[in-house]
């Protein structure tokens, strides 16, 4: 009189269930915490949600590099990327290893099935991350490198300047000790919205929250001179003034680059001004 | 071949009679148009993200459906007293095996066609074209995978009940498709000469990252390889019954 059941019958009834506990948690907990709850995958996976989401984040790079996870991707030679616009830097041509077929016949069949071309999607097809790069955002809200190129590729590939600083300032409030989102947002700001009041604001916020260890010398000549850019801009030409020196006083005297005498000509015009 | 078409034909009509092939379909077509549906910072036409759902869906349900019915094949007939009822006369022990996988793996194409084309229409809405040649060889070459896998568990279904049949062949199929390739240590050498290699037949980067299709020449010595093993299984199967016992 038993009836076998097939193990397909059990998945709608694990997703409805699924679905019935993530209503009802809302349900309960909808007076207690108003932010957050949208983030049903990242519920449903728990701490697994950063795992995957770094997963995610690889595969977001796997797909601008046609599809191959490092390190079996073959090398992308300069002929290659000559022929895309730009070549990048040759080290990495160093760290792709190709995907080599080895002695026995087995290897070589696999190597002839996922043998292909080292390509970067061209600019029409970019688009394809943007679902890895918003999972990856999503199921681990503390990953700074993925939301900071998810930010890179909406801003820069898809004129998207709005909904990259949504994704910054989500990553700044998930993220509050991170000067790196800080420094994406005010370049952001800077650059595309040529909004220096709020470009200075997170210059500032980026200089105070990095610790002497997190920058190279080099950026943090970059952001006192792109926060005395702002505060010029905004007409503060006294606190310019000492953001230009203050970034003058930070290279070698004996070290000699277009932006220190671009900083020195800064200060003399200042001055000058004075 | 007559009584070997006739069993065929049973088996076919066995896989649209239950429910399991309707579950199936109404999840991937829930699954795909939910996934279809989704807007990521309001940049239209992104569909590699759906062709790797929509066909990790497809093949999976495809092998599970496969499996799970070339498995209990034999040990349905025994468990309803008709495998002595069938063996007595009207068809030989070799063409019983033979329909029984044929059966099988035909029913399981039909299933992985009718997906695979509700795939391909969800797709190509979203995103417009499709590498039409790849297309054709990842669905070519999956069905020479379901071949190889529905060979298996007939061949098995001889030795094992339907439980651990479908264990095993499911474990064999996992391992041999996600790290075929790898299994190249001491330790699993045995394994990495001996069992089929799956992933030999998964061409859905190829698809989805438009590599272009593999050559004639490859696709010809995989339809070689897929044929020889599903021969090796069941010739295991066939060895088996003609030792049982009815």
């Amino acid at each position: 009189m038993t009836r076998r059941v097939s193990a397909i019958y059990f998945l709608p009834l694990v997703l409805a269930a699924g679905f019935l506990c993530f209503f009802l948690d809302q349900k309960i907990n909808a007076s207690a915490a108003p932010a957050g709850f949208e983030n049903i995958p990242g519920r449903i996976l728990g701490s697994a949600g950063e795992a995957v989401g770094d997963t995610l984040f690889l595969k977001a790079d796997a797909y601008f590099h046609g599809g191959e996870t490092f390190p079996n991707r073959p090398p992308e030679t300069k002929e290659e990327l000559g022929r895309e616009g730009f070549v990048e830097d040759e080290r990495e041509n160093e760290k792709t290893l190709p995907a080599q077929p080895a002695g026995d016949w087995i290897s070589r069949v696999n190597h002839e099935v996922r043998r292909h071309g080292h390509y970067h999607l061209t600019k029409d097809k970019q688009k394809e991350m943007l679902p890895f790069f918003a999972a990856a955002v999503k199921l681990d809200p503390r990953n700074v490198p993925a939301i900071l190129t998810a930010a890179f590729w909406l801003d820069k590939s898809f004129d998207r300047s709005d909904a990259a600083i949504e994704i910054l300032k989500q990553g700044a409030r998930d993220n509050p000790e991170a000067w790196e989102i800080d420094a994406a947002l005010a370049d952001i700001y800077f650059y595309r919205k040529k909004d220096y009041a709020r470009g200075e604001f997170h210059y500032a916020d980026a200089l105070r929250k990095a610790k002497s260890g997190d920058l190279t010398r080099f950026r943090r000549i970059d952001l006192t001179y792109h926060l005395a850019e702002s505060l010029n801009f905004e007409g503060k030409r006294a606190l310019a003034l000492e953001a230009y020196r203050e970034a003058f006083s930070l290279y070698d005297v004996e070290n000699q680059t277009p932006l220190k005498e671009t900083i020195r000509g800064k200060i003399q015009s200042l001055v000058v001004g004075e | 071949m007559k009584p070997v078409w006739a069993l065929s034909k049973l088996v076919i009509k066995e896989i649209f009679r239950k429910k399991d092939f309707y579950v199936a379909l109404i999840l991937i077509g829930v699954i795909l148009f939910y996934a279809a549906q989704l807007q990521f910072y309001n940049v239209k036409n992104i569909v590699r993200y759906l062709m790797e759902i929509g066909l990790w869906l497809v093949f999976s349900f495809s092998v599970i459906l496969t499996v799970t019915l070339a498995a209990r094949q034999f040990p349905s007939e025994i468990q309803n007293r008709t495998a002595a009822v069938l063996l007595s006369k009207p068809i030989r022990r070799g063409r019983f095996v033979i329909g029984k996988f044929l059966g099988s793996f035909l029913a399981g194409a039909s299933a992985f066609l009718i997906f695979y084309v509700l795939f391909l229409a969800v797709a190509s809405a979203k995103g417009g074209g499709l590498a039409s040649g790849t297309a054709v060889q990842t669905a070519y070459l999956f069905l020479l995978n379901l071949m190889v896998v529905a060979a298996m568990a007939s061949g098995f279904s001889y030795y094992l009940t339907v439980s651990a049949n479908v264990s095993v062949t499911l474990i064999l199929y996992l391992l041999m498709g996600a790290y075929g390739q790898t299994l190249k240590g001491r330790a699993w050498a045995a394994l990495y000469y001996c069992l089929p290699h799956f992933e030999f037949f998964d061409l859905r980067q190829r698809f989805i990252h438009e590599w272009g299709p593999i050559s004639a020449g490859l696709v010809f010595f995989l339809t070689c390889y897929a044929a020889v093993y599903t021969a090796i299984f069941l010739l295991l199967g066939a060895l088996k019954l003609q030792r049982h016992s009815l």
